[in-house]
């Protein structure tokens, strides 16, 4: 070549991509150019300490994939007397049971609790006996626990209170408050209940407004009195009279 | 639902991604912000990835998709460190690799003092394609920019780069007969 090199030439050649200018017609034309010939050396030299553009093959660490493992929430649909539900479990137990969901929002609402949506049914078969047994009045328990660690300390507090409420029984949102220790947030109690992450399992039907009356219930209060039925509750006679 | 109903489990493609990219993802990391932090980095990253893998589409390109879920988690990581990096080791992706020489290290730690210099654009292009090796299609994908500007970015950091180290790196001046052959 019987110019200078451009700097785009040069660095075309440093990066291993010339399109136009090879090394060696740099080199050539460095050879009787002195000023080149002092660029090239310097930017060869530079570029051969920058070493290759590689990495070592380096197998993860276990305990990526086990954090991962911990993250994962396995989401499916599960036959209940009124239809279907959406349910998701984790290694830990169960995160999420939504009356009205898709798969999608599903995913999206686990993906929002910052869990690993994987969608995948057959994860969800202890629930599916758990559910069974319960619906056929054969049993009240359920073997599969819940898995709350997303929420923050107060709807913890509220959702573990209420999963200890026996079936047959009932609370109220005071009843719970008090027994948290924070008998003036009744209010904060019904809205945490109102986002009750895991109904039926955690069983915010069994917790009933303060005055007497039913209370609210996010799947529908047809539900909440089918429940309670089904559980053989003793309700006030105000409670009875607001069933539907 | 397209993003779950895929033949491989997210788990499985989660597995595959680390599988093939853990390595480069965690030389990223330590080209970046150095070694110390470089682990949690590029284990967050995968966390992060493995969180939304559900919603990337089946076609595309998981390594670039990754790279700018690293770039992003090392961005947080200045953010929260206000830029402070520790400056122990350089560019090189191994530690205490026999093939890394004292000196090569100190120009390596020096170059990585450099590149935080510059535009953040310019240092990110051209620690993807010098020293990670992505092709501009990726960092271009990496980058939400055109190969144009990818090309252009790296092409601007190693222009800076070479005139930061003009007559600081011992260059051999060869002759006619002397010329290395490659």
């Amino acid at each position: 070549m019987d110019r200078c090199f451009t700097s785009e030439e040069l660095t075309a050649v440093l990066l291993g991509e010339p399109e136009k200018v090879s090394r060696d017609e740099l080199e050539i034309h460095a050879e009787g150019c002195p000023s080149c010939l002092v660029e090239l050396s310097e930017a060869l030299a530079l570029n051969r300490q920058l070493g290759d553009a590689a990495f070592e093959p380096t197998p993860a660490p276990d305990s990526l994939r086990s954090s991962i493992d911990e993250l994962v929430a396995n989401f499916g649909e599960v036959q209940v007397p009124w239809g279907s539900v959406q349910a998701a479990v984790t290694s830990r137990g169960l995160t999420r049971l939504e009356f009205d969901a898709s798969a999608q929002r599903m995913a999206e609402l686990l993906a929002g609790d910052g869990l690993i949506p994987e969608e995948s049914p057959r994860a969800l078969q202890p629930l599916r006996d758990d559910l069974e047994r319960y619906f056929a009045g054969e049993s009240k328990d359920f073997a599969t626990q819940p898995d709350l660690r997303t929420h923050n300390k107060f709807m913890r507090q509220v959702l573990e209170r209420t999963y200890r409420i026996p079936a047959g029984s009932y609370s109220t949102y005071m009843g719970v408050a008090t027994e948290i220790g924070k008998p003036r947030a009744y209010r904060a109690v019904g809205n945490a209940l109102g986002a009750n992450p895991i109904p039926i399992i955690i069983p915010c039907h069994r917790v009933l407004a303060t005055s007497g009356g039913l209370g609210g219930y996010g799947g529908g209060l047809q539900i909440k009195r089918f429940l309670l039925e089904l559980e053989g509750a003793m309700l006030s006679p105000r409670a009875r009279a607001a069933l539907p | 639902m397209t993003a779950v109903a895929l033949e491989l489990s997210t788990r499985g493609r989660i597995d595959e991604a680390i599988d093939r990219h853990y390595g480069e993802i965690l030389a990223l990391a330590r080209r970046t912000v150095g070694p110390t932090h470089a682990d949690d980095i590029a284990q967050e990253a995968f966390i992060r990835a493995a969180r939304s893998l559900w919603r990337l589409d089946s076609g595309a390109n998981v390594r670039a998709w990754i790279y700018k879920i690293a770039l992003n988690c090392c961005r947080d990581h200045f953010r929260r460190n206000k830029r402070e990096t520790e400056l122990s080791d350089g560019l090189a992706s191994r530690t205490n690799g026999p093939e890394v020489t004292a000196e090569q290290q100190e120009l390596l730690r020096e170059v990585r003092v450099f590149l935080l210099e510059l535009p953040r654009r310019q240092r990110e292009a051209f620690l993807l394609r010098r020293l990670q090796g992505l092709e501009y299609t990726e960092i271009a994908a990496v980058m939400d920019c055109s190969q144009d500007t990818a090309r252009a970015n790296v092409y601007q950091a190693f222009k800076k780069l070479r005139a930061h180290f003009s007559g600081h790196v011992e260059g051999k001046i060869w002759t006619a007969a002397s010329r290395p052959k490659n």
